[in-house]
């Protein structure tokens, strides 16, 4: 197995895959400009679409709807306040200071500019590090990928925000979700009672669409007025170039949050909303209330840069850096691929390509997003209403595509409707996908460990070293996290 | 005096009720056969037991009145669909939402027409791919050289 760069590099730069990428990307900067809307919810819109696509047509996608979102949403970020993805949370603080101080232009300079290098960085490690990735792979079993795809999901539900135990009754409600149909192993159903639609478990596309569209689209359609709460800024080549400077003095700063950002993401389950914060507080940003430009820096260099980091995992061991990487996972499967050790033995190419269209998407969005940049905050505050029925009318058409039956549209509602109540009742949605797409996983190679070595399973040297790295992550996440007893001395 | 549950309460109770019933009829169905009950049975049961364990954290939730009817309304796509068809369906669905939104009839058609001829659009180019190797895959390889 050894990797040709060339090949890699025709498949990526495939002209229907380009254009293909480039429609997802377009498709990303439009969720991403649009405030709440995540790079979850434009995957599950777009997942329906890629049956029948050509791979890496229909990978490029995918991955560029996901990682346009938070290039998109760091401007929505400075100008509006707002972040447009959840990921860009971490910029607003210094973003929206630095605009309302007539700093919007260089700040989003700053965010484009750091946002497309962080992505090349993390592109460039998943390129450089599958190769060497897989001898390292081969030697985990049924017993190693067991324990860390049960390592993934727990360390994701230790840091996913609100409380521990909302977090693991969603990512177990997911496992077990995922055991309805028929089993892989045995051939035997489970919990179909006589509905043959059953028989192939619960599809991902209604489960996605129904638990991050809907509500989404719920939420967009209870808005009374747009999202903007101030005016927006005024962006010019200058300004756009002064952050871009602003980059480039601080190189030490740039590499350490995007480092920070790959490693974050390579965690498996991890990923998510937890890089840029990190990032932002290695940074340790001065507060300022004219804002500082090393707060949008530092978040911006990591969102971008931790989806490569997020692609190791997923790519090499088929257990997903994040709760987008799951979604991308279950894109995978439509495309008849299955992620994993024997992927990257058989289609590194097409691994390495991923990194390749990974690093195009990067700064394809950047240049697709600076032309539009005058139009962006009248963008961004279209009223939800309007949007709303818009977006039921899509994610209805991607539940239909499914199967071409209105059985899935039914589904997607049932799970929208569960959605709705975890939004509420604040049990992770994110988690619950994680936990259904790791759960074959779990359950297959939990069966092939025990039959083939029992208890030994838990005892060989790399299994020793997961499971406690695993306790280690429960004890410490549930104890860190537990409510302090009020001091005996206080009021 | 103790509160009355609120649905903070009723939401994981009406959940764990669910997989409780779910997991005994397929346990039942299955002959209890340890192979393949035992996987969902943990995963159900240490689901339970989280769902218990977050019930005694009582969430401050605010009251949004607006969002049972308003998803109610959103539904109604589902009929208008299956009785015209998708993209016709949808249409009516658009125009109808934005009529009631806007109070203006001219938006409101538009949106709609151009809701029903996207969808006629994104069908055939969906359904094209779909089928496997349609004409618009052709045209497509066409026009991308």
């Amino acid at each position: 197995m050894s990797l040709r760069l060339a090949d890699a590099l025709a498949l990526a730069t495939d002209p229907l895959t380009l254009v293909m990428t480039s429609i997802g990307i377009l498709v990303g900067l439009l969720f991403g400009l649009l405030p709440g809307l995540s790079g979850l919810t434009a995957l599950a819109v777009l997942l329906p679409f890629i049956y029948g696509m050509e791979p890496m047509a229909a990978l490029g996608f995918l991955l560029g709807g996901h990682a346009a979102v938070c290039t998109g949403g760091s401007v929505t970020a400075i100008c509006l306040g707002i972040p447009g993805a959840p990921a860009n949370a971490a910029t607003v603080r210094d973003g929206f200071a630095l605009q309302q101080h007539g700093q919007g232009g260089r700040a989003v300079g700053a965010a484009l500019f750091s946002s497309a290098l962080g992505g090349l960085l993390g592109a460039l490690v998943l390129v450089v590090l599958l190769p060497w990735l897989a001898p390292v792979i081969y030697a985990f079993g049924a017993p190693e990928i067991f324990l860390l795809a049960l390592l993934g999901i727990t360390w994701a539900a230790m840091a996913a925000q609100g409380s521990p135990c909302h977090a693991l009754a969603a990512a177990f409600l997911g496992l077990f979700l995922s055991t309805v149909g028929y089993q892989r192993i045995t051939g035997v159903p489970r919990f179909w009672f006589g509905h043959e639609y059953l028989l192939d478990g619960i599809r991902l596309i209604p489960l996605v669409l129904g638990l991050f569209a809907v509500p989404e689209i719920l939420r967009l359609a209870c808005m009374h007025e747009g999202h903007g709460r101030a005016g927006s800024a005024r962006i010019d080549g200058r300004a756009l170039l002064a952050g871009v400077r602003d980059v480039l003095v601080r190189p030490l700063l740039f590499l350490r949050s995007a480092l920070i950002g790959v490693l974050v993401g390579i965690v498996p389950g991890v990923g998510g909303e937890t890089a840029p914060f990190l990032a932002h507080a290695a940074a340790r940003v001065p507060r300022r209330p004219e804002g500082a430009i090393e707060g949008v820096i530092a978040p911006e260099s990591s969102n971008n840069a931790k989806e490569g980091g997020s692609l190791v995992p997923t790519l090499a061991l088929g257990i997903p850096g994040s709760a987008s990487m799951a979604i991308l996972i279950g894109g995978f499967l439509v495309l008849g691929l299955e992620p994993g050790p024997t992927f990257l033995k058989d289609h590194l190419d097409i691994a390495a390509g991923i990194g390749l269209l990974l690093a195009f998407t990067n700064v394809a969005a950047v240049l697709l997003l600076v032309p539009l940049l005058p139009l962006v905050a009248r963008f961004s505050r279209l009223p939800g209403p309007l949007l709303a029925p818009l977006l039921m009318t899509l994610a209805v058409t991607g539940a239909y595509l499914v199967d071409g039956e209105f059985v899935d549209v039914w589904w997607m509602f049932a799970f929208g409707a569960l959605g709705s109540a975890m939004v509420r009742f604040e049990y992770s949605r994110p988690l619950l996908v994680l936990g259904f797409v790791l759960g074959p996983i779990i359950e297959t190679y939990g069966f092939i460990a025990w039959q083939a070595y029992g208890v030994d399973a838990l005892l060989r040297p790399v299994s020793l070293l997961l499971l406690v790295l695993l306790v280690v992550g429960l004890v410490g996440g549930l104890v860190a996290r537990s409510p302090r007893p009020p001091n005996a001395g206080s009021p | 005096m103790k509160e009355p549950p609120g649905w903070a309460t009723w939401f994981p109770l009406l959940v764990i009720i669910g997989l409780a019933v779910v997991l005994v009829a397929g346990v039942l169905v299955n002959n209890g056969d340890g192979r393949v009950m035992f996987f969902p049975l943990v995963t159900g049961v240490i689901a339970i037991g989280f769902l218990t364990w977050s019930m005694r954290h009582r969430i401050a939730t605010s009251s949004s009145g607006a969002a049972v009817p308003t998803l109610l309304a959103l539904t109604t796509i589902v009929p208008a669909a299956w009785l015209f068809g998708l993209p016709v369906g949808s249409g009516i669905f658009v125009a109808g939402w934005l009529l009631a939104a806007t109070r203006s009839w001219p938006r409101a058609l538009l949106l709609g027409l151009s809701t029903s001829l996207l969808l006629h659009g994104v069908f055939s180019v969906a359904l094209g791919f779909r089928l496997g190797g349609g004409h618009w895959r052709e045209l497509l390889a066409r026009l991308t050289g």
